[in-house]
């Protein structure tokens, strides 16, 4: 006799309890963790920059000593660059990246449940370190040595903290890579693949090659303090100059990977609210390829003032000006996107529209710092503090704001709340050039960053930035009611498609989607592609 | 992708990362390179273990008195047959939530797992149409 004997009847399979979230190889629920860890560490960070804007209201020493504000500095930038940035990145990643290839997972689940929880552990290591003798980093997030060596016993929790951060995003790049080689649905070419999609291949291979010199980098700081090498010490026969050039030989790289996927998310939001098609979709990935490519070329723009021959300065100044090109094909897309599109300004459209334009006023003082004989003006004041913060806050903060509000419905299935979503962006928006515009002005004027104390003459524009660290730093609360209010079920129920010109693979699944994604692989045409 | 499109893809990634650590460590900087080996065996293993997995196939055959389950790549190297009237398919919840649960066919002392590559949904509608499927053809 024939039989079948179900002792499993339980329909979707979903862990309950803490378990669900310590063991998950869900992707949904592994991106789930990214982002919400992200948030948490957008907070921890930006708790670090409200001090470090309290104490630079008036001129003196207020509430901090020197040491401290600098550990401030230092954990800050650690802090906002692997805990917030790179895990919100993967974030969306993890969630999109199966549903937009219609995959029904990631390659690697278990290694992408590792690759998550390494991240704790890791901030855990970094963080002890305010409770060390000798304090926290206070060297800067660039680690120089021989400053980085004067740390106290926190310096070996700082190796590896760093070490264990390049791990779990080394692991997240492979899966990455592994998923999309080898789980795209039937007809999803190359050339279909959603943007988001491509530029996260292409960080994924920035991470692949830069990240094994940031592990050689500070494995040779540990070796220096404590194995008797010197690699990086004069006296040895070293070179301490030779750390900054490998220390941004991944840097700048670096920034690519956490702004490319930004890129991807704004070119997947501008064409669904400009109801057109991405205007030149081959051309932005051959662009966001030059950019990957370039980025390794133009390191040494960050150190234009420890000396270097001048054919050296030359290279490295018309190098980083041919990022510009590229990037510029980017923006003229975007723009060419928008142009005679029936376009409406829903929260991730604002957002998106907002990285367009001040991340083109980070890039156009980026072109100014590139040109070498001016950069010596610039170099080490608040005008690259006011570039990078453009850069990254509204570059790369605003498009992972631009996707939370694009994905937020289908990741809840119901909407958000549009009301609070724009005054989230008006707020942000404001405060944000109130924040670091100005710096543009005491940069140029000569206030040098990093330091607790400045001259009287700085004082009131320092009193406004303050003011719009703080009313920034505020506005983000309304991001936590927006996602709670979701997260809890609260408002309109969202349809399948969300957004009435939604063009994808995860656009056909429910609101929420299923526990797994595409149980029978979609098969993909030009009609249901991206492109 | 194919497996030949993998590797020359994955050659050049390799070519650039190793590029970069020979570089450094003929500046003296001998560290980089063990790093950029490491992690270029690990996303090699990641890639073949992929390939490898996305290859494998399971053809179960339902016959008028057998039930022939056939498991491998681009051909088979298991076949098991099972007598069809006394197939018993059967589907163990594991005592983990967390572990996936794991469908046998069994006959004669002999059980086969199949389906482990599925996930929780599929491996449950696996069941369910094989237990109907098994049926029609011995009422047939």
């Amino acid at each position: 006799m024939s039989e079948a004997v179900a002792h499993d009847d339980h329909h979707d399979h979903k862990p309950t309890g803490i378990g669900r979230w310590l063991f998950s190889t869900n992707h949904k629920d592994i991106g789930t963790m990214y982002l919400v860890f992200s948030l948490i560490m957008f907070f921890v960070g930006g708790a670090m920059a409200m001090v470090i804007r309290a104490e630079l209201f008036q001129p003196g020493l207020q509430f901090v000593d020197p040491q401290f504000f600098n550990s401030m500095t230092t954990v800050h930038a650690l802090v906002m660059i692997f805990g917030a940035l790179m895990p919100a990145g993967v974030g969306l990643a993890n969630w999109m990246i199966p549903m937009m290839i219609g995959a029904p997972d990631m390659a690697m689940p278990r290694m992408n449940n590792m690759s998550f929880w390494i991240l704790p552990f890791a901030f855990t290591l970094l963080l002890l370190t305010f409770f060390m003798p000798g304090g926290a980093p206070a060297g800067g997030w660039t680690m120089y040595p021989p400053l980085v060596l004067q740390l106290g016993d926190g310096f070996p929790f700082l190796i590896f903290a760093v070490h264990f951060l390049g791990v779990s995003s080394i692991m997240g790049a492979i899966n990455i890579i592994a998923t999309v080689f080898n789980m795209r649905a039937p007809g999803m070419t190359f050339m279909r693949l959603p943007l988001f999609v491509w530029t996260w291949i292409i960080t994924a291979f920035l991470l692949i090659a830069s990240m094994p010199v940031l592990a050689g980098a500070v494995t040779m700081l540990l070796t220096d303090k404590y194995f008797g090498t010197a690699f990086f010490n004069a006296a040895g026969g070293g070179d301490p100059v030779l750390f900054q050039h490998i220390f941004w030989f991944f840097g700048h790289p670096e920034v690519y990977i956490l702004v490319l996927p930004s890129f991807g998310i704004i070119s997947q939001v501008i064409p669904t609210f400009s109801r057109k098609p991405l205007f030149g979709y081959a051309s932005m990935v051959y662009a966001t390829a030059s950019i990957a490519f370039l980025s390794f070329f133009v390191w040494a723009h960050h150190m234009f003032t420890v000396g270097m021959p001048l054919t050296g300065e030359l290279f490295f100044m018309y190098a980083t000006m041919s990022i510009a090109v590229p990037t510029g094909v980017k923006i003229f897309n975007w723009m060419a996107t928008m142009w005679k599109g029936s376009m409406t300004f829903e929260t991730p459209m604002l957002f998106s529209i907002g990285v367009l334009f001040m991340f083109s006023i980070g890039g156009f003082s980026g072109l100014m710092m590139g040109i070498t004989p001016v950069d010596f003006q610039y170099h080490d004041t608040y005008f690259i503090v006011a570039h990078f913060h453009y850069v990254i806050v509204p570059g790369i903060i605003y498009g992972v704001f631009a996707g939370v509000y694009y994905w937020l419905p289908k990741w809840t299935g119901v909407m958000y709340d549009e009301k609070l979503g724009k005054l989230h962006f008006w707020l942000s928006t404001i405060s944000v050039n109130v924040l670091f515009f100005p710096m543009h002005f005491i940069g140029l004027a000569g206030m040098p960053r990093r330091i607790p104390d400045y001259n009287t003459i700085f004082t009131g524009w320092n009193q406004i930035i303050s003011i719009g660290g703080f009313a920034f730093g505020l506005s983000q609360l309304i991001l936590v009611w927006v996602v709670i209010k979701c997260a809890r079920g609260q408002g309109e129920k969202a349809t399948d498609q969300v957004w009435e010109s939604a063009h994808g693979l995860e656009w056909t699944l429910s609101s929420p989607p299923p526990f797994h994604s595409f149980t029978t692989p979609p098969q993909v045409t030009d009609a249901t592609a991206h492109s | 992708m194919p497996w030949r499109q993998q590797v020359f893809l994955f050659s050049i990634i390799a070519a650039f990362s190793l590029g970069i650590g020979v570089g450094f460590f003929m500046q003296g900087l001998t560290l980089i390179l063990p790093f950029a080996g490491f992690e270029l065996t690990a996303l090699a293993i990641a890639l073949y273990i992929s390939a490898w997995r996305g290859g494998r196939k399971e053809i179960i055959k339902i016959a008028r008195y057998k039930v022939t389950v056939e498991v491998g790549y681009s051909e088979p190297h298991t076949i098991k047959e099972f007598d069809r009237a006394w197939l018993q398919i059967v589907l163990i919840k594991s005592r983990n939530p967390w572990y996936p649960s794991k469908l046998f066919l069994r006959s004669h002392g002999k059980q086969m797992e199949v389906g482990k590559f599925l996930n929780e949904e599929e491996r449950k509608a696996l069941s369910i149409t094989l237990k109907q499927s098994v049926k029609t053809v011995i009422n047939t």
